[in-house]
């Protein structure tokens, strides 16, 4: 199987960030129990491993796999681990990296994973024979979306900062720009565009995987060009790649069991922006999801009472859980309750959600919604006095024809200059005309160098709809959407 | 080259690193917390500009008494390795290790699966 170098290469980089992010949480949980740095450690590994095997990269998927039974008996002691685990955990880690740094050299794959299973043994664990469980939740709970949170805060600061930077001259100026980058590259939005292709880079790998289990797939991909931020695109990654293991493992079965059904299973992977969201749909013909044998792993695992039932909707999110597998024994794709965990969890992340729908015999369709950010705003772009950036008005205001007669509005009506109304003084560096807009409640004139031009706008910063603007992109040029209606003075 | 390097502090006991420039043999001894990873570091990184300098064919890093390393410094072991490997003229690492104390009989084989052919263990 050969993918392209290009595809590899975004998974060696992507791995190698997987791998710092797994060592800081590694530190962190063992400081302080942290629940969500032990489940990210959990769902970095197995994505980690599940993107290895796709790119083809075996080596890296074993030494993953035993690093994931190291990882299980940790969780299960509370972390309270000796020195020899902790070295074992690093040098696993350590391991992996050089493997997916420098795949070639003399390295004794084999030796490692003896040296690592011995390690596993020493501490009790039989690997591949442990009951899979859901582990009770650590002391701790870190708060969640503390990224979400921390944006949202330093948003204003960050436009106040680009308005500094922007409007500053000479050492000043270099001064502040680094300020300015520092959180333009914290807060910013990364924005990333999103094709089929990005998606169905893993699709070679997915008849091998199906081959290694004995059965027959066939994937199709029907996925609408989209632009979206950085994190979206990483969660829908996470979820093609762990959904579509597990309708292949799980859903398809092998041929000569399908009946009626072509022998081949099919899976198809569905997605489009629309209404604010992003939605992706992946779905198999195979043989559906056994409720049944949800709910009596359930009752087994004490997640609930032996006369215990629940409906469809409250079995999936069963089997959201972390730790939660129909599997009693774990193999190298799948058993640990990791994926869907990990799919849920990207997708909870970013405020959207996971669902499914399951016909025995018919097949499985689980749904990812995730939220997207308007991404690209259309409004006029107006040239004003002393500020030498790209300005567009917020898209709830529009320009008007001429300027209000009195009587037209309750107020006289009032003219700004934006520059001013800043915090800056105006220059007459350019010749002035007002133009007036409105956004239904308000009529202002603003002092504009020409007249304003319609301009696709991208944000880049983005605000709550109390601050004076946002931080965006015309053209690639940083400039700021303003909303005028917060600028001090325009509203009395 | 003759290095004592007593590490994180001269007054600290716990752990003392003597280089042996003739028979080229690093003594590690006593506990590397992840406190001294920093100096080990750059022990090794000056051990290894030094071998090269004098076209050295091996170095031994005698772990006998070493009762315990962090994991910091494994990394720093690892960083030295993986410098070696990118080298067309080379020398070799044997780790003389003691099997009597836990945290070796996993680590220092294992440190040689990063290149058979460059790390070695002595028992």
């Amino acid at each position: 199987m050969e993918l392209p170098d290009e595809i590899v290469q975004q998974f060696r980089a992507m791995a190698l960030v997987r791998i710092a992010e797994i060592e800081a949480s590694w530190a962190h949980v063992r400081s302080s129990l942290a629940e969500e740095a032990s489940l990210a450690i959990q769902r970095e590994i197995h994505t980690l491993k599940g993107e290895s095997r796709m790119v083809g990269m075996l080596d890296v998927n074993k030494v993953c796999h035993k690093l994931e039974d190291l990882v299980d008996i940790a969780r299960a002691r509370g972390y309270a681990v000796d020195d020899e685990f902790d070295l074992a955990v690093t040098m696993a880690l350590r391991f992996i990296a050089t493997l997916i740094r420098k795949p070639e050299g003399s390295r004794d794959i084999a030796g490692f994973v003896k040296q690592l299973e011995s390690v596993v043994s020493r501490h009790g664990h039989g690997g591949r024979g442990r009951p899979s469980s859901v582990p009770p939740l650590l002391r701790t709970s870190a708060a969640s979306r503390i990224t979400s949170m921390l944006r949202t805060q330093l948003g204003p600061a960050a436009v106040d900062a680009f308005i500094e930077y922007a409007t500053a001259q000479g050492p000043r100026r270099d001064r502040l720009r680094s300020s300015w980058h520092l959180l333009r590259d914290y807060v910013g939005i990364q924005r990333a565009i999103l094709t089929a292709a990005h998606l169905a880079k893993y699709k070679p790998s997915i008849g091998a995987l199906a081959r290694d289990l004995g059965k027959e797939v066939e994937v199709v991909f029907e996925l609408a060009t989209a632009e979206v931020t950085t994190e979206v695109l990483n969660a829908l990654d996470i979820a093609v790649l762990h959904l579509v293991r597990n309708a292949v493992d799980h859903g398809i079965e092998r041929p000569a069991a399908r009946g009626a059904k072509r022998p081949a299973g099919l899976i198809t992977v569905k997605g489009r922006a629309r209404d604010g969201e992003y939605v992706l749909e992946v779905s198999d013909d195979g043989n559906g999801i056994d409720f049944d044998r949800v709910c009596a792993r359930a009752v087994e695992l004490q997640l609930l009472p032996p006369a215990g039932s629940l409906d469809k909707g409250q079995l999936i999110e069963v089997m959201c859980r972390p730790g939660f597998s129909t599997r009693t024994v774990a193999s190298d794709v799948s058993g640990r309750g990791i994926g869907l965990d990990a799919v849920r969890g990207s997708a909870v992340d970013l405020g959207g959600t996971l669902s499914a729908k399951s016909d025995r015999g018919k097949g499985t369709t689980w749904t990812v919604r995730l939220p997207v950010q308007t991404v690209v705003v259309r409004n006029l772009a107006i040239r004003a006095p002393a500020l030498r950036f790209p300005i567009i008005l917020d898209p709830s205001w529009r320009l008007l024809d001429k300027r209000p007669q009195p009587g037209q509005t309750e107020r006289a009506p009032l003219w700004i200059d934006l520059a001013v109304g800043l915090g800056f003084t105006s220059s007459n560096s350019i010749s002035a005309t007002l133009h007036w807009f409105t956004n239904g409640e308000l009529t202002i004139g603003v002092a504009c160098g020409g007249r304003p031009t319609e301009v696709d706008a991208r944000r880049l910063v983005t605000t709550p709809p109390a601050c004076v603007g946002e931080v965006i992109t015309v053209e690639s040029v940083e400039g700021l959407l303003i909303r005028p209606e917060r600028i001090p003075g325009v509203v009395a | 080259m003759t290095v004592r390097l007593r590490v994180p502090a001269v007054d600290d006991p716990q752990f003392v690193a003597d280089y042996d420039d003739r028979g080229r043999v690093l003594k590690l001894i006593g506990s590397a917390d992840n406190a001294t990873a920093p100096a080990l570091g750059r022990l090794f990184e000056d051990l290894h500009v030094d071998l090269l300098g004098k076209q050295a064919a091996q170095i031994v890093v005698d772990m006998r008494d070493l009762d315990f390393l962090g994991t910091a410094c494994v990394k720093e072991l690892v960083a030295w390795i993986e410098k070696l490997e990118d080298l067309a003229q080379r020398y070799t690492i044997k780790l003389r290790s003691n099997p009597t104390i836990a945290w070796q009989r996993t680590t220092l084989p294992a440190l040689s699966c990063f290149d058979t052919a460059l790390v070695t263990v002595e028992t």
